[in-house]
């Protein structure tokens, strides 16, 4: 008897197995869940929408391709997603040796988004939960430790280059992107 | 020891990736035999996966589906129907020492030492993953191929079923002099990171351990290149072979 799988009720490791045995519908819900959010990564890193989507199908089309690689024990789904998006996107930015513009450099809000009605309930739900407990996190961090993770972040620049960039002494900017991260680890881990 | 703090404090900005080069060098040499540290950097690694549900978000344009569905149609099922129908991983360790092996200079000594040699490893690879649930897998091969400056030369890099170690494999290589070797590199985003230093006997033959800071199957691109004895941090000679995972 065949057995029809409800692709929005799998969990997202579940997906990347059927991903795995080449099940297209598996890689739709997989889009659906997290489209938006690497999207997102790769615009606000390349500040160029054609550009973004063009990442935003690479990222996908080798998750078809290379979904066997995927290893749960390491990082979860959309740990991994955003990982390979944010390294393509930032290769793609030192490749094009584009000059950002310093507006460009914004964390969001904390107040959450609507959640995507494509995304399946408990997902979304999941979601809506960290997204607001990291931008929390985030809201707490003074606004000098914030713009250096976020020059680190969405540009990729090294220590040196954000002193050089935001002309601050680089002692000063290894220090807040310590503090910065250890701060951030702390509050992440107290659930 | 203030060594070790001091790699400490650079862990979070390592996970970031922004360390400069020397500093992440000096991270990545530590990280190879340091397991604490190496714990650190995941729990920091999640702290940067998270950051990316800080990123303001923005709808992607609606037609962006259908073109990923129409990319992969196109591409086929062949890339994964491979991966469906992988072969026990004998059957593929066989296959690509046979590729190695092809030339037929080769003498059957040599061939059975290194399959030997080879199963032998994996064998306590295998033996130490006690938690392991699934069945293997199977292991991952990445061929490499001789550029204009060493047509000849062949490789492989056999990388273990749970990714994290592998094994190089190169055949008619040039003999370098005594001032020079070959330097394997493992590159990840643009970063070369060393996996080992090397020299080839007469027949142009050599084996090694590969050991990388990372897992091995975290790098997208392997090449050799020709260097001064004791390696270079960097490239710096010319490429001899390469491959892609």
């Amino acid at each position: 008897m065949n057995y029809k799988v409800n692709y929005a009720q799998v969990d997202d490791k579940t997906l990347i197995r059927l991903i795995v045995q080449a099940r297209e519908e598996a890689l739709s819900e997989l889009y659906d869940r997290y489209g938006r959010l690497v999207f997102s990564v790769a615009v606000h890193i390349v500040g160029h929408q054609a550009i973004a989507e063009e990442i935003t199908l690479d990222i996908f089309t080798r998750v078809w391709q290379k979904a066997h690689t995927y290893r749960p024990e390491r990082a979860k789904v959309s740990t991994w997603l955003t990982s390979m998006t944010r390294y393509r996107a930032i290769d793609q930015l030192r490749r094009e040796d584009v000059r950002p513009e310093k507006h460009s450099l914004n964390w969001a809000d904390i107040w959450p988004e609507p959640a995507s009605t494509k995304n399946n309930p408990e997902t979304a739900a999941h979601l809506a939960l960290e997204k607001q407990r990291l931008r929390t996190a985030m809201a707490e961090l003074p606004p000098e430790q914030k713009e250096v993770l976020a020059w680190a972040y969405f540009k990729g620049y090294s220590h040196s280059e954000i002193a050089s960039e935001l002309d601050q002494p680089l002692g000063t900017v290894k220090t807040r992107i310590r503090l910065g991260m250890q701060k951030l680890r702390r509050m992440l881990r107290e659930e | 020891m203030t060594i070790d703090n001091h790699v400490t404090e650079l862990i979070p900005a390592y996970a970031l990736g922004s360390l400069d080069e020397d500093e992440a060098r000096l991270v990545e040499e530590h990280l190879v035999s340091c397991p604490t540290c190496q714990a650190e950097l995941r729990s920091y690694q999640m702290v940067v996966g998270q950051l990316s549900l800080a990123v303001p978000e923005t709808d992607p344009p609606s037609h962006l589906k259908q073109r990923l569905l129409d990319r992969i149609r196109q591409q086929g099922p062949v890339a994964t129907a491979d991966v469906q129908a992988k072969p026990s991983w004998q059957q593929q360790l066989v296959t690509a020492v046979q590729r190695v092996l092809a030339t037929p200079a080769w003498r059957p000594v040599a061939f059975i030492l290194i399959l030997v040699l080879i199963s032998a490893n994996l064998l306590l690879w295998q033996r130490a993953r006690q938690t392991e649930k699934q069945v293997p897998a199977g292991f991952q091969t990445v061929n490499l191929s001789g550029t204009a400056a060493a047509p000849e030369a062949q490789g492989v890099i056999i990388i273990s079923d749970d990714g994290q170690h592998g094994t190089l494999i190169v055949e008619n290589l040039p003999e370098l002099d005594e001032e020079r070797e070959y330097q394997l590199w493992l590159i990840r985003d643009g970063q070369r990171t060393s996996g080992g230093i090397f020299s080839v006997s007469e027949d142009g033959y050599r084996s090694i351990w590969v050991r990388s800071p990372r897992p091995l199957d975290d790098y997208s691109d392997f090449g050799i290149t020709i260097e001064p004895a004791g390696g270079s941090p960097g490239p710096t000679g010319d490429k001899v072979l390469g491959g892609q995972r």
